[in-house]
């Protein structure tokens, strides 16, 4: 395993450094998404370079090529928390990533605007004035919820990348304040156009 | 495409799964919702429903939340006898909506729990038995619904364990619990500092005039005062039960925490003021109280009162030796054993 890792890792940077970078174009990602990991869910959406530069520094000799880039990204995302609810998510983020040369390692920060829409899992009765009950159908609310973000990954080509990425939210207005979600994101970066 | 599919498809098959009709089945798991105010909360219901009993959690707090009360053989054990439902009551646990500040009072949530047990009643029965249980700040709101109109009529028994019915007195009771605990342990030569301390800080107080912040004070003291005391049994709630409560547990910690953190100042104030011995007397439905002998967050001494005041002679005072503030943990056989006899007794 430790094997396999370490080639991934040498054919990454191989075609990292002869190749344009997984980033230019409109690659899309795809992944987990849900609290903490556990609980089911999935998330796509894109990437959009805004802007992009690159520093050069010498260490040891050697030059270090170091690209860094301010982003968009669009995101479509759903999970489900057992027996709470279901969430889906839209929300589009904006950030600043540095690409180091070697490996294609690289880590992102963001911050993002959502739109978040809670279903409640099981049934939901609606209190009638009458004292009856109304049996909703799709019962739900929406959220305001904006998100700080740090991701971080590798660009194993100018095809394939992974990542991974932790979200902290403030879901607004929630009862008479805010309450905070935290969110675990790990899938793919995936190049169609290359 | 297939993706935006397939989101869709997940999404209508997890809102539609668990619309399915209600059974009594011996082991339930499922929760549903009441809607009141444009606002919902979840209630948990797990367990033995083909008991046709089901026992109605209040949680402590306010800001606790329902699920808190899944954890530990007492509730293994009360589950595999009858329905427990973990209910989050209004701006606490999970429940959500947006609120004002005078959509939350005591006087709401005491609605909210009777239109959550005529909406039992609807989804599995008129024929069901409903207790009220309530630990902590969930006997104020016990409390509160039993002396409310004829609500009380809706359950076959109250279960009030630690409970908070009548604040000032409470934090009255604690000095003089303190006053008198404290130089024991002191002379035993048990924690003498931190004994001394909270000595202190109770013998500063004016009984006659508490304020708000004192008796947030003397909360934190009365937990810490428990946390000292070594007759008290271990609890049966340990890191396994932590585990499940951050991991599997349907309840989102973080939200919860939050949420009941966040409730109105006006709220507070008002439940610091929350005295219902004077209207005890209201109180027909037969009764069952459950106190640890060192229980200093809502001492003992509420307990006698509210037997001496309630106005049924259904009513039993068990007092838990090895206790404190939460028996169902410390002495959970006995703490069943006692709900169980109760139960089978008034069902």
């Amino acid at each position: 395993m430790k094997k396999i890792a370490l080639l991934i890792f040498m054919l990454g940077s191989i075609s990292i450094s002869k190749a344009q970078s997984l980033f230019e174009g409109t690659p899309i990602t795809i992944g987990y998404f849900g609290h903490w990991g556990i609980h089911p869910g999935m998330k796509i959406g894109t990437d959009l370079n805004l802007k992009s530069w690159q520093k050069e520094k010498e260490k040891k000799k050697i030059t270090v090529t170091k690209t860094r880039s301010l982003f968009v990204s669009p995101e479509l995302g759903f999970y489900s928390h057992n027996q709470n609810h279901q969430g889906l998510l839209l929300n589009v983020d904006i950030g600043y990533r540095k690409i180091k040369d070697r490996f294609g390692l690289y880590s992102a920060f963001s911050v993002g605007i959502g739109y978040m829409r809670q279903f409640n899992a099981g049934v939901t009765y609606d209190a009638q004035d009458d004292g009856s009950f109304k049996k909703k159908a799709l019962p739900s609310r929406g959220y305001f919820l904006p998100t700080l973000n740090y991701e971080f990954g590798q660009e194993i080509n100018q095809r394939w990348g992974w990542f991974g990425k932790f979200s902290v939210g403030a879901k607004m207005p929630y009862n008479t304040g805010v309450v905070a979600e935290t969110y675990f994101e790990s899938g793919l970066r995936i190049n169609l156009n290359k | 495409m297939r993706f935006t599919h397939w989101i869709i498809a997940s999404l209508l098959i997890g809102l539609f799964a668990c619309q399915k009709e209600a059974k009594l089945e011996t082991e339930m798991n499922e929760t549903i919702y009441l809607r009141s105010d444009k606002h919902d909360m979840p209630a948990f219901v797990r367990g033995n429903g083909a008991s046709k009993v089901f026992i109605l959690v209040l949680h402590g707090g306010p800001g606790g939340n329902g699920l808190e009360y899944s954890f530990g053989n007492y509730a293994e054990s009360l589950e595999s006898r009858y329905a427990m439902v973990y209910w989050d009551q209004r701006h606490q646990g999970n429940s959500h909506g947006s609120l004002k500040d005078e959509d939350v009072t005591l006087d709401k949530m005491v609605d909210d729990t009777y239109n959550l047990i005529r909406l039992l009643k609807e989804r599995y029965g008129s024929d069901i038995s409903v207790f009220l249980f309530g630990h902590s700040w969930g006997g104020t709101l016990g409390t509160a619904f039993m002396v409310k109109d004829d609500y009380q009529s809706e359950v076959k028994g109250w279960i009030e364990a630690s409970g908070a019915h009548d604040i000032p007195m409470l934090n009255v009771e604690l000095v003089k619990m303190i006053k008198e605990i404290a130089p024991v342990e002191i002379a035993k030569g048990n924690n003498t500092s931190d004994w001394q301390e909270i000595l202190d800080y109770a013998n500063s107080l004016d009984i006659n005039n508490i304020t708000f912040d004192q008796s947030g004070q003397l909360n934190q003291y009365a937990h810490r005062a428990e946390g000292y005391i070594q007759e008290l049994k271990s609890g049966s709630d340990g890191s396994t039960g932590l585990v499940k409560y951050f991991i599997t547990n349907p309840s989102n910690a973080a939200v919860s925490g939050l949420n009941g953190a966040q409730l109105p100042q006006s709220f507070m104030e008002d439940v610091e003021n929350a005295s219902f011995t004077d209207e005890l007397h209201k109180i027909t439905t037969p009764t069952l109280l459950q106190w640890g002998k060192y229980d200093f967050v809502v001492p003992p001494a509420l307990g006698y009162s509210a037997y001496d005041k309630i106005g049924t002679s259904n009513k039993t005072l068990k007092i838990y030796e090895f206790s404190g503030h939460s028996p169902m943990n410390n002495e959970d056989e006995q703490f069943v054993a006692d709900i169980v006899d109760f139960v089978e007794q008034y069902k």
